[in-house]
């Protein structure tokens, strides 16, 4: 049975071929999705991709949802703000061993973006990318399948 | 092979594979070097790896790969939470560079929150073992050899 991944994407991922100020141009929710897409494919992995401009409903992807699931890849932004909601959501899953990752198309510590509170802690199972674009995403999800295939371990 | 990509290696990272393998991991720092290099090879850049536990060393490293790496991976370690002397370093340098990390500092001591790395760099990859080195190796390899992606 294939192992299963849940890349769980906030707003302002909608808008991002826009003129958004940041540095990737053309990476656009749906670029982003194909890239996933075909990653997972080759990876012989299950992708289920979603995007939220609700935050109830993020937060509920990751506090119900989320264990059903071998990994997952968490792209909150635009919900920065209410990160600390999120804490003991991915820690639950975390401590039940599975990998999650934090990603971002920017890197959130350049000078000038507001600081940032990151959404997980306390775990050596949690793993954070951001200023690579797309590959942030990539980055993410070989993360996962390499430490599904492994069996564990850092 | 076309670019050149310098590994970089602060303190205590001599002892990978023999310090907290439960946080680190049981790889030595010679056994990831290889495999970055083989990942670099792949797409066609060199993968130069060092390492101190002196900051002007590591110092010294960033202001040689001005003239002499297309891309820098900093792994500075402590002094990522100390250093503006590195921070300061990796401004100069102008090509793509990426903060990685084994462990995610931001998920450990609170002394370990603050980067002096971050604002200096393009990215950061923190928290996937030492397979990190390798990501970050394959995307900064494909990244300099003009692919949008590191589809492989």
């Amino acid at each position: 049975m294939s192992h299963k991944l849940l890349v769980l994407n906030g707003p302002r991922l909608a808008g991002y071929g826009d003129n958004d100020g940041n540095d990737f141009k053309g990476a656009t929710l749906e670029t982003i999705r194909d890239e996933c897409t075909k990653l997972c494919a080759k990876l012989g992995i299950a992708l289920d991709f979603r995007q939220t401009e609700n935050q109830g409903e993020m937060h509920h992807w990751i506090a119900n949802d989320g264990k059903d699931f071998d990994g997952i890849v968490l792209s909150p932004l635009g919900f920065r703000g209410s990160a600390p909601e999120y804490k003991p959501a991915v820690q639950a899953l975390t401590s039940l061993g599975k990998p999650v990752v934090e990603v971002y198309i920017n890197n959130v510590f350049a000078e000038g973006a507001e600081a940032m509170e990151q959404v997980h802690e306390s775990s050596s199972d949690t793993g954070f990318v951001c200023g690579l674009g797309v590959d942030s995403y990539l980055v993410g999800i070989k993360s996962i399948a390499h430490k599904l295939k492994a069996g564990v371990a850092p | 092979m076309d670019n050149t990509i310098y590994v970089i290696n602060g303190p205590n990272l001599n002892l990978l594979g023999k310090r907290e393998p439960g946080i680190y991991g049981s790889s030595t720092l010679k056994e990831i070097e290889a495999r970055c290099r083989k990942d670099g090879a792949r797409f066609g850049a060199d993968v130069a790896f060092f390492q101190s536990n002196h900051e002007g060393v590591l110092v010294d490293y960033l202001q040689e790969a001005v003239d002499k790496a297309d891309g820098v991976i900093i792994n500075a370690a402590a002094y990522t939470h100390t250093s503006v002397a590195i921070h300061d370093a990796l401004r100069i340098f102008k090509g793509f560079k990426i903060e990685l990390h084994i462990s995610n500092p931001r998920a450990r001591e609170s002394f370990r929150h603050v980067s002096f790395v971050a604002s200096a760099v393009d990215a950061v990859i923190a928290g996937l073992g030492v397979y990190g080195y390798e990501l970050a190796t394959e995307v900064m390899a494909c990244r300099l050899s003009g692919k949008q992606s590191s589809q492989s």
